[in-house]
């Protein structure tokens, strides 16, 4: 879809501490209330595992390779996980409960298996996978509409839902292989990340971003070749979207992330790395070895006084420059 | 009228007969109620000026007992949008029966629909979807497609209850696929209810929608005029139907509301 000028964002996941300040900082904008609870328009997964919601990577969505719409299935409320409350006046305040316990069982919720990851000691391994919409060039969500509720704005390429429109038919959450965005049921509408286009229109980054205690987020235009975002994505070409495959070309990217060596029977180092090549290929496309290497590379330029201008940009000196509004 | 009450029993019976197993439920053949073809006309009941209604639309008010009733079959809407022909299932491919009586007085136009449900699905939930009904009345004439309407010249009213929200009735206007709007002014009423069968299948939803005869807006569907074209469609909560998905009325039915020959009785 072509539009004037597209935002875009990058995260680097070898910074990322998995602190969850960014889906604290989201919810506390935008959906810690009404009906918009068991939302996390951003959240904080650990990968290899089952995401937010439960399972979506294999949910189906997006399009196949003839660029048709792609059935998929649809999350339950259990998939998201059910909010729960804790009686903090009765047990901590007034007294009149010996116990502090949440309103309902929690069986399942975002980030359930946050410390579980992939494999066995001394070469187990995860990381943590920070998402939000992609505000794609060819959002899912937007072609499955029935009756055009959604829209891309032509100024900076956000994808919203007309509220005035949307009659909650729910084909966009089916369609969107992301699962970003979601039923809610106290209007009977759907909704999704707006990219905090209220702060953004004011000069502002997304709450995400400026709240990243990690500084792993960049914000910019695609187009803007002094931004961040050009520098990460086309010139220096480390930055890489999830699931390409799934055909909605993303305007999320990754800086996929490095990792130590697997160890031997013996505990010599191996020549692999723990995270699984072929499982961040699994996520990130065929470039993810090149992209390593060059990280590899740069990295050791800056450890030997060196200059690289692409670790100075990684290392995210001052958000001035790490947000490119204009 | 008698003759043409007759005439369609008959017809209806003959039909049912010959191709029973092509019917939705076969089994309701009633020589009480009237089967209506897309393109037959229907006439809508006079109601007397001396009858009181306590409630506009109580979905159970005696009077019902005494109006004719119809029977109309309703298909599954061909899917006209990429999202909709994904969700085709197999299971929303059966017809269904929907039965409707019409009614006015000198000032209000009522419209009672029943049909049967085994499941009562009033809740709209991120796992779940509701029942719904809709009565959509040509703005103009014949020649406006029976499909949502052709075009922002030849629109269509939509009265639209849900059973989430039973004790109201959306006025809705499109213009052709994917324009359907919540217009400004919303005059109808209408109440719904289930009514729980020993046998599930038999479980039946009635839904009671009325308007006073004038028409207050550009897209409200004027009833005092000679012949309305009209159309209905069921949603079943539970085969996930919304939007599109939905069996339908294929061609308009006309509703003759007997103004032409108005006594006031």
């Amino acid at each position: 879809m072509a539009v004037k000028r597209q935002l875009s964002m990058v995260l680097d996941l070898n910074k990322c501490i998995g602190c969850h300040t960014c889906s604290a900082a989201c919810k506390l904008m935008w959906t810690n209330r009404n009906g918009r609870e068991f939302m996390y328009w951003n959240n904080v997964e650990t990968q290899p595992g089952e995401g937010y919601p439960r399972d979506y990577q294999n949910m189906g969505g997006g399009f196949d390779k003839e660029g048709a719409l792609r059935l998929g299935r649809q999350p339950s409320q259990e998939d998201y996980g059910i909010p729960w409350e804790y009686n903090y006046q009765e047990a901590l305040m007034t007294g009149t409960d010996p116990w502090l316990r949440p309103h309902v069982k929690p069986t399942w919720g975002a980030n359930w298996d946050e410390d579980r990851g992939e494999g066995d000691y001394p070469n187990s391994y995860y990381f943590y996978l920070p998402r939000l919409c992609n505000h794609c060039d060819n959002p899912a969500c937007l072609a499955a509409c029935s009756r055009n509720a959604i829209y891309k704005r032509q100024e900076d390429g956000i994808v919203l839902v007309d509220q005035e429109r949307c009659r909650g038919y729910r084909y966009c959450v089916n369609a969107c292989p992301y699962k970003k965005i979601y039923f809610n049921e106290q209007i009977s509408k759907s909704e999704k990340c707006i990219f905090c286009y209220p702060r953004i229109e004011k000069g502002l980054p997304t709450a995400c971003a400026q709240q990243c205690v990690g500084r792993i987020r960049w914000i910019g235009y695609r187009d803007d070749e002094d931004g961040p975002i050009h520098q990460l994505v086309e010139k220096h070409k480390v930055a890489l979207p999830l699931h390409a495959e799934w055909g909605t070309q993303p305007n999320v990217f990754y800086v996929p992330p490095l990792s130590p060596s697997r160890y031997g029977a013996e505990g010599q180092e191996l020549d692999e790395s723990r995270i699984p090549l072929g499982y961040l290929e699994s996520l990130f496309g065929p470039r993810v070895g090149e992209v390593l290497d060059t990280l590899q590379a740069e990295r050791q330029a800056k450890a030997e006084g060196r200059e690289s201008e692409l670790m100075d940009t990684l290392i995210g000196y001052k958000h001035a420059e790490m947000f490119k509004l204009s | 009228m008698t003759t043409r009450f007759i005439l369609h029993g008959t017809l209806a019976c003959a039909l049912a007969l010959t191709s029973a197993g092509a019917w939705a439920d076969h089994t309701e053949v009633n020589p009480n109620i009237t089967e209506i073809k897309p393109g037959d006309s229907v006439q809508a009941a006079r109601l007397p000026d001396n009858i009181y209604l306590r409630t506009e639309d109580d979905p159970d008010d005696i009077i019902w007992d005494r109006l004719p009733m119809y029977r109309t079959e309703l298909f599954v809407a061909p899917p006209v949008h990429q999202s909709v022909k994904l969700r085709f299932d197999e299971g929303a491919s059966r017809s269904k029966h929907l039965y409707f009586q019409v009614a006015r007085s000198s000032e209000r136009f009522h419209v009672r629909l029943q049909w049967k449900d085994h499941s009562q699905d009033t809740a709209t939930t991120v796992d779940s979807f509701r029942d719904g009904v809709a009565i959509q009345y040509a703005i103009g004439d014949t020649d406006t497609s029976y499909m949502m309407g052709s075009g922002p010249d030849n629109p269509v009213n939509i009265w639209y209850w849900r059973a989430d929200d039973a004790d109201r009735v959306e006025n809705l206007a499109a213009g052709g696929y994917r324009s359907t709007t919540t217009l400004d002014e919303q005059p109808v009423t209408g109440i719904g209810a289930y009514y729980p069968d020993a046998i599930e299948q038999d479980s039946m939803w009635r839904v009671v929608m009325s308007r006073p005869l004038a028409a207050g807006g550009e897209y409200d569907v004027g009833l005092e005029r000679e012949q309305v074209p009209i159309a209905f469609a069921v949603w079943q909560g539970s085969d996930n139907e919304r939007d599109g998905n939905k069996r339908v009325t294929h061609t308009w039915i006309l509703l003759d509301t007997g103004l032409d020959n108005d006594t006031g009785n």
